[in-house]
């Protein structure tokens, strides 16, 4: 009996079949599913910031590649499979997804501006940014404020509520590091970002006061704790990271000088803040993983665990920068090597659940395999 | 008529003792692609640990006009060729995993 050769295996197989596995995908496609060029993209960032200039070139180009590929994949789904968009824009647990697309164009456009000095890619990024940002806010709270029938609060906050306020720092990062040229009036364009910062910040209050009431007084299953709850940190991290790049803005602002203490003081307590959740939150992945023991399978929204880690460096770097105080340098070194380790082994996940292999890939098999396997066996 | 249905049993036998061949050698593939994978997966953690260490001493040592550590920017191109090969033997056994799997006995499960 000859063994299968994959290629005949794969041009043996009916490609009905095949473009309804993919069809079926496109389907369920989770709307944060731009996390992985978020997560991406900040551990490029990071990564030039802190010297590892190949890892961010290297990097930055599988998110030039990775980026139009997921806007490709949106626009089909919402095209074929409108209801599927609509019912997540309401579903309280999967609509902040869609502000990752938001997040995703603002890191593209600060990685070409960092790496390349791409400033007019940048500026138009900026902009799409901005619109973006306006889309996915009033969109998803109108059509979650609307909503006839709500979950309870146990079923329906959870960390990623969170990418909301990262989206709306995003818009502020993206502005400081064109150095808020966008406007041709920069007292004007900063007045903006700093608004910006200050609606994340209100934002970050809200929602976290919630996950925080949630998790201390409702039942937390294993379930409950999926990888979005590391956004809390990078939340914060995001809002200290916006808050240092502002600081050194108005420095040289006539509107905006006085505001410089106040902001760096805010800037140093969401630092501080991030910092605080990391131990929780790895003793939590504990209890989950080892505890519990609760499988480490591949799952799309470990995008959203990977850019923490990276927002945390950069946030880390840029304080150290803005305060002037080198010794913070060693932390953001150690939260980069980790935030690449833990892309590195994502994107191991993501290749092997594509490939059926045996390690962070479904304890199934695919039902495409076993489709071939029963064929062949036929 | 007697020497057909020998013939058939014969047949049917062999049938029966390649498959069985057959399935062992695809658990074999599969235990070696698992090897593989997790060999490669080591690998590329350490180069990546290896790279960083290096590219920071490299800024320290520039920082300190080259007092501190000497040569550290000849381990960078093995560093990452560690990586990159950890990579490439993830990918092979990746792929010899599902190569066996694919070979393996559908009615059983693979992991």
């Amino acid at each position: 009996m000859k063994s299968l050769n994959l290629a005949e295996t794969f041009k043996n197989t009916n490609r009905f079949e095949i473009a309804s596995f993919l069809k079926a995908r496109l389907a369920t496609m989770h709307p944060s599913y731009f996390a992985l060029s978020m997560a991406t993209g900040i551990v490029a960032i990071a990564g030039h910031l802190l010297g590892l200039d190949e890892m961010a070139i290297l990097l930055t180009w599988i998110n030039i590649i990775i980026f139009p590929i997921l806007w490709v994949l949106l626009i089909a789904r919402i095209i074929i499979f409108p209801k599927n968009v609509i019912d997540d824009l309401t579903n309280h647990g999967r609509a902040p997804g869609f502000f990752t697309v938001v997040v995703s164009t603002s890191v593209l456009g600060t990685q070409v501006e960092l790496l390349y000095k791409w400033v007019a890619v940048a500026e138009f990024l900026w902009w799409a940014n901005l619109i973006l940002w306006l889309i996915c806010t009033y969109l998803v709270f109108m059509m979650l404020t609307i909503r006839k029938q709500k979950p309870t609060l146990g079923e329906g906050i959870n960390g990623g509520w969170m990418i909301s306020v990262v989206a709306t720092q995003s818009v502020c990062i993206l502005g400081c590091s064109l150095d808020a040229n966008m406007f041709g009036n920069r007292e004007m364009a900063l007045f903006v970002l700093m608004c910006f910062w200050l609606f994340g910040i209100m934002l970050y209050l809200w929602i976290s006061a919630l996950i925080f009431y949630r998790y201390m007084f409702f039942s937390l299953s294993t379930g409950d704790l999926m990888p979005p709850y590391w956004i809390n940190m990078g939340a914060a991290a995001i809002t200290s990271l916006a808050g240092a790049l502002i600081a050194q803005a108005v420095k040289s602002s006539l509107l905006l000088a006085h505001f410089h203490s106040f902001i760096l003081g805010l800037t140093i307590f969401f630092w501080a803040t991030a910092s605080w959740w990391i131990p929780l939150l790895l003793i939590l992945g504990v209890w989950k993983h080892y505890t519990r023991r609760v499988p480490i399978i591949y799952d799309p929204l470990y995008w959203g665990l990977v850019f923490p880690f990276g927002m945390y460096s950069r946030s880390t770097f840029q304080l150290a920068r803005a305060l002037e105080v080198p010794f913070l340098l060693g932390i953001s070194k150690v939260a980069v090597v980790a935030a690449i380790i833990v892309w590195f082994v994502t994107f191991l996940g993501l290749s092997g659940w594509l490939l059926g292999t045996p390690f962070f890939a479904r304890k199934q098999q695919s039902s495409l395999i076993t489709k071939v396997k029963n064929k062949q066996e036929a | 008529m007697k020497a057909l249905d020998l013939s058939k049993e014969k047949i049917a036998t062999n049938t029966i003792k390649t498959k069985t061949e057959q399935y062992a050698g695809a658990q074999e593939q599969m235990k070696l692609g698992k090897r593989l994978v997790i060999g490669g997966f080591i690998l590329s953690i350490m180069g990546i640990i290896a790279y960083c260490v290096t590219n920071f001493n490299m800024t320290l040592n520039q920082k300190y006009h080259g007092i501190l550590v000497d040569n550290s920017g000849a381990l960078l191109i093995p560093t990452l060729a560690t990586i990159g090969i950890g990579t490439l033997v993830w990918l092979i056994g990746s792929f010899i995993h599902l190569k066996g799997a694919m070979n393996s006995d559908p009615s059983k499960t693979d992991f």
